[in-house]
């Protein structure tokens, strides 16, 4: 089905373009994002790329024409589609044998544009008339691509729809349209998630400068050890198995509230937020107390992959206690993360950074992991949220 | 100015010429040749071409059947159905045989016969001597049926179906025979499937064949005074119709009456008013109307039948009330 | 007038093509494969193979429902695969799959085609005919008809205006017996259905039709009329068709023991006894013939199941000529 191509809407206030100059010709072949042409607004030029690959079938606008917005300037469609030029000239035939046409070769492929009608105005069909006068549009602004020129139902709805249309900022090129779409199920999963858990918690969030020396050093030992391969462990799987480890100390941040009781979660499985092109998902590594560095990290990239081919399983993101999340690649430093529904606590990392630290009076250098701990307060206060904070550091600090 | 010669004369001159100039041409049926038809239309053939004219006993579907036969073999049979009415007797030879061969072949063998049917009332002949029986043949894929209205799209239309490879019922209505008019004396063709717009116009448009032409005309030129500007189409080839022509024209004027003699329901007037609807609705100024005859058999008496055949008045009554809607 | 021996074992031969085929296209039928129904012509291999073998490949042949064995005897050897094709509705079947079992024409050797509806080639015969006498060739038209088809008004006027003119004509009037459930007495008021052609003053001879030294002798004797100018001649042959009207049915509306009494006088068989006695052809070399035909048949059915299905499109194609196309879907 050929596209016709009206005039932009450059600004808030456009009301009409002149196309200074077309740079194809009918017939000539376009792929996506190639330039058509340049239209003038007031001084300004801006250049009209094509939004699709075709062919130029038609040239409705003149170079130097001034057409109102929403009008029809070119016609771009599929190599061979018939438009009737005039409805009394014999229509271009194909020489493929297969094409099915009528007896008198009309389609609803064709698109009857007279080529010296390109400007607004002329018959209107008499329920293009009535809607014309619903929707408050002067007909005699319209370009009609009816039959013998006429306005029709579609052209008066055309210059409607461009009409009210929100004006798209002034850019060196038109932005495809971003009408209303349904949401996806993840997103709506993770938006009646995400309200459910803040509106059935009482969360508030901690924040503290981790000291990573240790952790860093660490870290470089792992990496060294691994003898430069790729697979040495990530700072989020050594986070998953201090959080595992400080959460065996700290019973009430692994605890839920469940009709009036606290019910405390043995198993202690971690989820770990993992980012999605469209969305999110948290996936869990079940027993992280019991596992070694390495094997979480296995599991973990395990996991990334599993997400990636999008092949995660029931059991993959369920019975998770405790949520880890990292933005630390994004350059942030403290949030307050949103509980995973079912949790007491959520643990954010930000941005690893050197940074400046006076002790004792003195400006020392040090490697700052930012931590942002939101707790679930009914189930736990702040200062034994505060003391689990207190806990990560101490194992921090003996990482051997 | 060309001269003037009967629709009946029309007919005899091309197929004459044509069979001068194609000799697999022959013609068959009842008094065809030594009798030069009953009407008189194939006088002077036998007399030319003995070989290539033949009488057949009573027997429609033998001969139709015959020309379907010949076809196939590369002949081009014009056989004669002396009243269009007889078309009963042969119809399955018509829509299951004709229509079917160039489609059952694979386009390899087609059915290049045109069977020449006398239609049409008016002449006091009864139930089954004055039907128009387009209808009947109308809906089967793969016939042509072709309507001429004066002497000149006679004579083209018919050297024009002789020359289709298509099977082509040629509707000749009977008051049409002595009607004079200018036909050039070469041999010349006139296209199938292409409808004829008389009089261009720009208020309301008349869709009217064979024997309504002339309704159309005048009604035409009264509303004329009126300062109603009438566009009148023929269709001359009723199917496959030229859809493209008359939806145009009523693109531009909005309005549409059809004429047709016979009965109402399920005629060509039926099919292009719905075609209409469905194209362009939206064009439309007024609700379309037809004016045909009644739904009865055609009667013997004058009165009788006068009231069942499509009445003029009714014409412009129904353009009328179409331009006040 | 016996056959000599190399003529009884290649109409023999014949035969058992006929039968193989019809078996084949029976078990496919009744599996579903083949889509619609189709009649099967086992019982009545001599009058096809005999009336066809009697013809030259200009002559004009018109089959009807039950004429399997005639389309294939007829056919080129190499498109014979194709007219089993047709019949499972294969793009590859000799008319692209559009007609199927009762609709096969192929105009590389004449055969002109059935048409649905009965009596209706009976007079298109006649325009095949009529072209020979018209063209001045001595191509003769046979159509093959049934007791049933007798009945319809088209057989009368094709005989009249046959017998008047002098067309062409063989008239193959296979007398199986039965139209559908109705025994032809039933539906005529002759014994022997070629006695109707005598009204028209047209030879008309009633033979065994499952013998085919006797089908090839009388056919042959019509043909010969025919290509002098002598006119049409009606031979009514005998037999008996051993399956329902179609496949499947289970033709309840015949006597017990009938067709036991006819597959004693099997076409096959009487042909294979004649080989045997009167020719001294032994078993070995029957045996040899029925396993070529065997493999013959397996490469049409390989063919036939292996190859594809038209494109719906192609159901557009073809119903005018001169390059009117009707609109397909959108």
């Amino acid at each position: 089905m050929a596209t016709i191509v009206v005039m932009p809407r450059f600004g808030a206030t456009m009301e009409e373009g002149i196309v200074s100059f077309w740079a194809v010709k009918e017939g000539d072949s376009v792929s996506k994002g190639d330039l058509l042409g340049e239209i003038e607004i007031e001084k300004l030029t801006n250049e009209l790329l094509a939004e699709e690959d075709g062919v130029i079938l038609r040239i409705i606008a003149e170079e130097g024409s001034a057409i109102p917005c929403g009008q029809p300037i070119l016609i771009i469609g599929k190599p061979g589609e018939v438009i009737d030029n005039e409805p009394s000239k014999e229509p271009v035939q194909e020489s493929d044998q297969n094409q099915i046409t009528n007896v008198d070769s009309s389609t609803s492929e064709k698109i009857q544009i007279p080529t010296n009608q390109s400007l607004p105005g002329g018959v209107v069909t008499p329920k293009a008339q009535e809607l014309a006068e619903k929707l408050g549009i002067d007909p005699s602004t319209v370009v009609g691509t009816g039959r013998l020129g006429m306005i029709t139902r579609e052209d008066i709805r055309r210059a409607y729809d461009a009409k009210t249309t929100h004006p798209v900022p002034t850019v060196m090129q038109a932005l495809p349209s971003n009408s209303p779409r349904k949401l996806s199920q993840m997103e709506q999963t993770i938006a009646h998630a995400m309200e459910h858990s803040l509106r059935s918690t009482a969360q508030t969030t901690l924040t503290m400068d981790l000291d990573a020396s240790n952790l860093v050093a660490y870290h470089e030992r792992l990496k060294q050890s691994s003898g430069g391969l790729a697979k040495h462990p990530t700072y989020t799987a050594i986070f998953i198995k201090i959080v595992a480890q400080a959460l065996q100390q700290h019973p009430r941040l692994r605890s839920v509230i469940q009709a009036n009781q606290l019910v405390t979660k043995d198993e202690i499985n971690i989820g770990v937020a993992i980012d999605l092109e469209d969305g999110l998902v948290v996936a869990t590594i079940k027993n992280a107390n019991l596992k070694s560095i390495s094997q979480i990290n296995n599991e973990l990239e395990g996991l990334i992959q599993k997400v990636k081919k999008n092949a995660l399983t029931n059991e993959d993101i369920t019975e998770g206690v405790f949520t880890i999340t990292n933005l630390g690649i994004f350059g942030v430093k403290y949030f307050t993360p949103i509980l995973n529904p079912g949790e007491t606590a959520i643990l954010g990392l930000g941005v690893l950074q050197e940074s400046a630290l006076i002790v004792n009076g003195g400006i020392f250098l040090k490697p700052i992991f930012p931590l942002s701990l939101t707790h679930d307060h009914r189930v736990v206060n702040g200062a034994p949220a505060a003391r689990f904070l207190q806990t990560i550091q101490s194992i921090v600090n003996s990482l051997d | 100015m060309n001269r003037k010669i009967s629709f009946s004369k029309a007919i005899n001159e091309a197929l004459i010429q044509e069979m001068d100039r194609d000799e697999k041409v022959f013609i068959i049926g009842e008094d065809v040749a030594k009798m030069g038809g009953d009407f008189g239309i194939t006088s002077g053939i036998w007399e030319k071409w003995p070989d290539r004219a033949f009488d057949t006993p009573l027997s429609e579907a033998g001969f139709v059947g015959l020309a379907c036969g010949a076809a196939l073999c590369g002949l081009r049979p014009v056989a004669e159905l002396m009243f269009a009415d007889f078309i009963g007797v042969c119809y399955d030879q018509v829509v299951n045989n004709a229509a079917k061969l160039c489609y059952m072949f694979e386009g390899k063998a087609t059915a290049q016969l045109v069977i020449r049917a006398v239609t049409g009332g008016g002449i006091r002949c009864a139930y089954h001597h004055s039907q128009c029986i387009e209808p009947w043949v109308m809906n089967i894929p793969g016939l042509v049926v072709v309507a001429p209205s004066n002497a000149y799209e006679a004579k083209g239309l018919l050297v024009s179906a002789i020359r289709s490879n298509n099977p082509v019922i040629f509707l000749e209505h009977k008051g049409l025979y002595n009607k004079k008019g200018e036909v050039p004396e070469e041999l010349y063709s006139l296209p199938l499937y292409k409808a004829n717009v008389i009089k261009a116009g720009s208020d309301l448009t008349i869709v009217a064949a064979m024997s309504m032409v002339e309704f159309a005309v005048k009604a035409s030129q009264e509303l004329a005074k009126k300062g109603i500007d009438c566009e009148i189409i023929n269709p001359l080839t009723l199917f496959p119709l030229d859809k493209e022509t008359i939806i145009n024209s009523v693109a531009k004027t909005g309005r549409l009456v059809l004429l047709q003699e016979g009965p109402k329901f399920m005629g060509y007037a039926a099919e292009i008013s719905s075609m209409i609807n469905e194209e362009i609705f939206e064009y439309l100024k007024a609700p379309i109307k037809r004016v045909t005859s009644l739904d009865t058999p055609v009667p013997f008496a004058p009165v009788l039948e006068d009231y069942v055949l499509p009445h003029y008045d009714d014409v412009i009554a129904a353009c009328n009330q179409v331009m006040s809607f | 007038m016996a056959l000599t021996k190399e003529h009884l074992l290649k109409v023999y031969r014949d035969m058992v093509l006929i039968r193989r085929f019809e078996e084949v296209v029976e078990k496919y039928s009744k599996n579903g494969t083949i889509p619609g129904f189709i009649h099967l012509s086992i019982g009545q291999e001599a009058a096809q193979a005999g009336v066809i073998d009697a013809l030259k490949v200009t002559d004009y042949k018109f089959p009807d429902h039950r004429g399997h064995g005639a389309i294939v005897l007829s056919s080129h050897p190499e498109d014979r695969k194709r007219i089993m094709a047709e019949i499972f509705g294969k793009k590859t079947g000799i008319n692209g799959g559009r007609g199927g079992s009762m609709h096969i024409n192929d105009l590389a050797v004449r055969n002109m085609g059935f048409n649905g509806i009965q009596g209706s080639t009976v007079v298109t015969c006649l325009g095949t005919a009529f072209a020979s006498v018209y063209n001045k060739n001595d191509d003769v038209t046979v159509v093959f008809m049934g007791d049933g088809t007798l009945g319809e008004g088209t057989c009368h006027e094709s005989m009249n205006l046959a017998a008047t003119w002098k067309l062409p004509v063989i008239y193959a009037l296979i007398n199986n017996q039965y139209a559908i459930s109705t025994f032809y007495t039933d539906s005529h008021p002759q014994e022997k259905l070629s006695d109707w052609a005598k009204g028209y003053g047209v030879p008309g001879e009633t033979v065994d039709g499952n013998d085919i030294e006797v089908v090839i002798e009388s056919t042959s004797r019509a043909i010969e009329r025919a290509r002098n100018g002598e006119g049409p001649t009606l031979i009514e042959y005998m037999t008996y068709r051993w399956q329902g009207h179609f496949s499947g049915d289970p033709a309840a509306y015949r006597p017990d023991g009938e067709l036991e009494k006819w597959k004693e006088k099997c076409p096959l068989k009487l042909a294979r006894q004649k080989l045997i006695e009167t020719h001294a052809v032994d078993e070995k070399a029957i045996q040899d013939i029925h396993q070529e035909v065997e493999e013959e048949i397996e490469v049409y059915l390989q063919f036939s199941l292996e190859s594809p299905v038209p494109a719906p499109e192609d159901s557009i194609l073809h119903v005018y000529a001169d390059g009117i196309q009707v609109e397909g879907r959108k």
